[in-house]
């Protein structure tokens, strides 16, 4: 157990290492954003405004330098000041995490559920036209680019039919009247991307949760079950996916890297204020500090998450005495 | 049942999952709405985020300054005819052009009540530059004093013909009494650092959303501003959103360009044409033995056929490039320059006439200009040279321009519509650089030196009579169009679009604002602009 | 629908290998007025500058199908070569090589690539190289599985009991036993190959001076009045089916070889 927390240990240190560097690979620095050298702003900065610049942001430093400072600001949970965003980075981190967490979170929970009951469904009816439908329907959703999905959800429902905006994630300086109406508003814009989001991630939950569920049911117990003369619903849901939904945890933190993928398309397709648009963005500018804030929380989460799971997936196994590993 | 009450936790967990994210920025939303007070008449843009409309905290783009500039004042402005005195009722210069003498306005208030005086003007100066303020290059300036209260007098090392327009035009005053106490400008936040002097005041702001509200100011020193608030608002399309009646007025540039065609028809909305201040360009790297050489740069120049490239990938919304270098609508742009004609024959002459050989080259370009980047390299294919285009971000190809690392590279930039020392600033070396390659711009030629327009260039900066500097600027421009450091493709014609009426009297300020800023959106609309209904 | 995947798949490379023949125009040749409605001269109408949007999706193919057998063989072959080492082997090398599986299933996969796409800049060898980068830890990880259960086998264990040389009981017993499973995992990579490319060329990432479907798209999405006509049916449509058919019919493939490895773990493993 000790070897294993200092292996993540490592895997921490590494994706650290890796989020420093990588940004500072890029060719050209962030003063160049800032200046009229990338864009088509009147701005001649003169070399000495340039390396005060680069000293203010520590940019100077050589890079194991600039690396230490790095960590040891960070186990202050001190992320940096954004360069070209001009303010704390986790200020604009903690700003946009909600909204990405709604997205991403909504999305998953829909998905997730969708997918077991129409996995288990799928399953239970296994080879029927049905079966052959769901399957062949939902995987025909997920190799559909994210993209190419919410531009048509886009001109369908907010373009042609005006049921929902054309993207945002609220309403502008609306005085809501209460606070369910601000709700109100919020799951209204939240709607078509979230729902693109999870046509996405169905068929994975779907397939997986279709597949222990046909194993599961030609299991012994499952037939004592029927000839006991349990219903339909209590024998697949009590036995079939309870024992099913093993391997559908031990893939979250798959999920998760998938998910991050896909929300990143989504978002800015429907210029929703998320973390996804925020690291596509700050690739663009050279932001060192975001890119490495943003970064650290994905790849810290799905890290996370797989520890976690490593942790508890026994809880979720109703067998006991799982083998590790 | 155990089993049940595990699961039964973890689909708890899976819920909050959603749920406190959700309870959050509900929470959020509903309080930022809580604090805006409604009505009024409101004028409505796209937002997007450009920072916070503060002097160190806005990003460093036009539309960034732009929104700082309803916060801030500068001592001179512009309006549709040239530079007028915004906080500066007027102004002297001395004899020998190193010294002006501003008289503010008397009677202008900060937002905090307390009063502006000359010493905020000189103080703002000093702290500006002493803080590397990266907008505005303060260097030709000495120093600043406050004589009295209305009077401050800016001492320049040198004469220096923008002055007026790129400096004192363009550098934010600050209250004096708040940022004398600010160490860290970068870090300094909070409603003190959006206490200006100009026609609104910040009420709400959200870097996540894109979105601003602004209310007027109805002490500002020029009158009470004609709208009551301006939004920047979230909108997804900012096409449809205009046709949706969501927002006022956008502007058209780029890509967005073919959609004019789409509201002149449309009775409801007007447009105004303003001056293409942008240009995109073909740029030589000087070091390459072929390119080096004049003829190879002038059989480009004869085989690129500018009017086709308009026409064919443009759609006629840009105007086709000219040796000239500045743009159609400066004035001072050269008006008689003998232009390179389409020629296949005379293009091929000068390749074989020069005796390079075979020239494989990379093109290098950002994916926006791919389009330009194919025609070039089928055009010039025409005449024997290979060319292999490249496509990388905007960023990278930057920084291999700084660094030298290409053959050839597809570049565009504005603030050549404003004043002519962008020639100078473009086309020579920097002195006070130590490297042979670094002219401020490096993307502009790299590794050319023209001693003769360098010298013209300096001769320019410190010459204030308008007619002498003319024909100094004229000559600097037949160098270039000889020389040929750099082709200009094209120059984009921008529009914007309004809807009339919410607010009419829009107009593009000659040479842009701020020392070049092609942008419609200017403050004095807002508070002079026609009828509103 | 147990052939379907196979025929969409070959109907697709067909077309690719045929593309120069099919195509009625050069991809890149001017040919019309830009945004011409579909007429019998050009089926799917032009684009904005006036290139045959049908000739464009049928050389699309081919940029397509060839950076996705390239990248996501490589992929795969890197994936199976370290899940096979780590899982074999075992001990201190599958423990550092596992490790490392780890670092890059917790990168952010789309964001690297971003970061990769900016450093290198856009081409068919970057987006290629840096597809490799990010996808080989998947397959490595599952190889990995897989190795360990055959690995356990009576027969394995008793050819490494009686002194068979690794090599000699690698090549006879585990690579066989794992052919299905390999090929499952080339497919899947293919196919994320195609959409990786598709979707870096949709952000500008890719290589712009190729015509692949990811460009199509790219150009079409970015032209603001697209949304304003009707130009979007015969523009964006076309290639984004394309992509979407080609991919439903490799992942189709992919299951149903993955069935006759093991009906237990179809589609689930190698999903998302």
């Amino acid at each position: 157990m000790i070897s294993k927390a200092g292996q993540y240990l490592l895997v921490i240190f590494a994706l650290l290492l890796l989020n420093f560097i990588l940004p500072r690979m890029m060719p050209g620095d962030p003063t160049d954003f800032l200046t009229g050298t990338a864009v088509d702003a009147p701005i001649d900065l003169d070399a000495e405004s340039r390396s005060r610049l680069l000293e203010y942001h520590g940019l100077d430093k050589p890079l194991t330098e600039q690396f230490l400072g790095y960590l040891g600001k960070l186990a202050r949970f001190d992320l940096g000041f954004a360069i070209y965003y001009r303010r704390e980075v986790s200020d604009l981190l903690l700003e946009r995490l909600p909204w990405t967490l709604l997205l991403a979170g909504t999305s998953f929970l829909l998905a997730a559920i969708a997918g077991v009951l129409l996995g288990a469904l799928a399953a239970y009816r296994q080879g029927s036209r049905l079966d052959k439908t769901l399957v062949s329907s939902l995987m025909g959703v997920r190799a559909m680019p994210a993209y190419l999905v919410g531009m048509l959800a886009i001109l369908l429902f907010s373009i042609k039919l005006k049921l929902f905006p054309t993207g945002g994630a609220c309403s502008p300086f609306a005085s809501h009247a209460s606070v369910l109406d601000a709700g109100l508003d919020i799951l209204w814009h939240l709607a078509l991307p979230a729902l693109v989001l999870t046509a996405e991630q169905i068929a994975g939950t779907f397939l997986i949760m279709r597949s222990s569920m046909v194993a599961t049911l030609g299991e012994t117990y499952m037939l004592m079950a029927e000839a006991k003369g349990l219903s339909w619903g209590r024998r697949v849901f009590r036995y079939g996916v309870r024992n099913a939904i093993l391997p559908l945890y031990t893939q979250l933190g798959v999920h998760l890297g998938f998910l991050v993928t896909v929300t990143i398309f989504t978002e800015s397709v429907f210029n929703y204020p998320g973390m996804g648009r925020l690291a596509y963005e700050a690739a663009m500018v050279h932001d060192y500090p975001v890119l490495q804030g943003v970064f650290l929380i994905t790849s810290l989460s799905i890290v996370g998450l797989n520890i976690l799971v490593d942790c508890t997936y026994r809880l979720v196994d109703p067998r006991t005495g799982h083998a590790d590993e | 049942m155990t089993w049940s009450r595990r699961l039964a936790s973890i689909a708890i967990l899976a819920v909050l999952l959603a749920g406190i994210p959700f309870a959050v920025v509900v929470w959020r939303e509903y309080r930022a709405g809580a604090d805006l007070s409604p009505g009024g008449r409101v004028l409505r843009f796209a937002g997007e985020d450009w920072g916070a409309p503060s002097p160190f905290r806005f990003y460093p783009r036009g539309p960034g300054y732009i929104h700082m500039s309803l916060v801030f004042d500068t001592l001179t402005w512009k309006d549709a005819r040239g530079v007028v005195g915004l906080l500066a009722q007027s102004w002297h210069r001395s004899a020998d052009e190193k010294q002006y003498t501003f008289t503010l306005r008397p009677g202008i208030r900060w937002h905090d009540g307390s009063r502006l005086t000359a010493r905020d003007v000189a103080f703002s100066i000093d702290y500006l530059k002493k803080h590397h303020f990266t907008w505005t290059d303060l260097s030709p300036i000495r120093s600043a004093r406050a004589l009295d209260d209305l009077q401050v007098v800016v001492d320049l090392h040198t004469a220096h013909a923008p002055f007026l327009t790129d400096i004192a035009g363009s550098f934010p005053v600050l209250p004096a009494h708040i940022w004398e106490k600010v160490d860290d400008p970068r870090q300094f936040m909070g409603q003190d650092s959006l206490t200006g002097s100009g026609p609104f005041r910040l009420e709400s702001y959200s870097s996540t959303h894109g979105t601003y509200s602004y209310a007027a100011n109805p002490h500002y020193f020029l009158g009470r501003p004609r709208i009551d608030r301006i939004q920047y608002i979230a909108a997804g399309d900012s096409l449809l959103a205009l046709r949706k009646g969501e927002i006022d007025a956008i502007p058209l540039w780029s890509r967005t360009l073919d959609a004019v065609a789409e509201f002149r028809s449309d009775p409801r909305y007007r447009i105004v044409e303003g001056p293409g201040d942008w240009v995109l360009r073909l740029v030589f790297n000087h070091r390459h033995p072929a390119l080096a050489r004049r003829e190879i740069r002038s059989a480009f120049a004869h085989v690129l056929d500018l009017d086709d490239i308009a026409e064919r990938l443009r759609h006629g919304f840009v105007e086709p490039g000219s040796p000239a270098f500045l743009p159609p609508a400066s004035t001072w742009r050269h008006p008689h320059l003998q232009a390179y004609t389409h020629d296949v024959a005379r293009a091929r002459e000068l390749v074989e006439a020069s005796g390079v050989g075979d020239l494989h080259l990379v093109l290098l370009t950002t994916p926006d200009y791919v389009r330009e980047a194919e025609v070039i390299a089928e055009q010039a294919r025409e005449i024997g040279i290979e060319i292999s285009v490249h496509s990388v971000p905007a960023s990278t190809r930057d920084a291999m321009l700084r660094d030298g690392r290409f053959d050839l590279a597809i570049d565009g930039h504005g603030g050549i519509g404003g004043d002519p020392d962008v020639l100078r600033r473009q086309f020579c070396p920097s002195p006070d650089s130590e490297a042979a390659h670094s002219v401020l711009n490096p993307a502009s030629a790299y590794g050319y030196t023209n001693a003769d327009l360098c010298r013209l260039g300096d001769a320019q900066l410190h010459e204030v009579d308008a007619q002498r500097r003319r024909e100094i600027v004229l000559e600097m421009q037949a160098i270039l169009a000889r020389d040929l450091p750099t082709i200009a493709l094209w120059y984009p014609r921008v529009f914007f679009v309004y809807n009339p009426d919410v607010l009419d009297g829009w107009f593009y300020a000659p040479g842009g604002i701020a020392g070049g800023i092609p942008l419609a959106e200017n403050k004095l609309v807002y508070i002079r602009g026609g009828p509103l209904k | 629908m147990s052939r379907s995947g196979l025929i969409i798949s070959a109907a697709f490379c067909a077309l690719a290998l045929l593309a120069p023949w099919l195509a009625p125009y050069h991809p890149k040749a001017d040919t019309d007025v830009p945004l011409a409605a579909p007429s019998a001269r050009h089926l799917l109408g032009t684009d904005d500058v006036g290139r045959d949007i049908l000739s464009q999706v049928i050389s699309g193919s081919r940029i397509s199908i060839l950076v996705g057998l390239i990248a996501g063989l490589a992929a795969a072959a890197l994936g199976l070569l370290v899940g096979l080492l780590a899982g074999y082997l075992g001990g201190a090398v599958d423990r550092i090589l596992m490790r490392t599986v780890d670092v890059f299933l917790a990168m952010p996969r789309l964001p690297l690539l971003i970061l990769l796409a900016a450093y290198l800049g856009a081409g068919i060898w970057v987006v290629v190289i840096c597809f490799v980068l990010v996808s080989w830890a998947m397959p490595a990880r599952v190889v990995r599985a897989q190795v360990r259960v055959e690995k356990q086998r009576p027969y394995v264990t008793s050819a490494r009991l009686s002194g068979a040389r690794s090599i000699y009981v690698l090549r006879k017993h585990i690579v066989p036993a794992l052919s299905p499973l390999a090929l499952a995992i080339v497919i899947m990579e293919i196919s994320h190959a195609i959409m990786i490319e598709a979707g870096m060329s949709f952000l500008g990432l890719g290589d712009p001076t190729a015509t692949s479907w990811g460009t199509i798209l790219h150009h079409a999405f970015s032209y603001p009045a697209l949304f304003l006509s009707d130009a979007w049916i015969w523009w964006a449509l076309p290639p984004g089916v394309c992509l979407s058919l080609l991919l439903l019919g490799l992942a189709l493939l992919a299951m149903e070889v993955e069935r006759k490895v093991d009906p237990r773990i179809e589609g689930g493993r190698l999903g998302g």
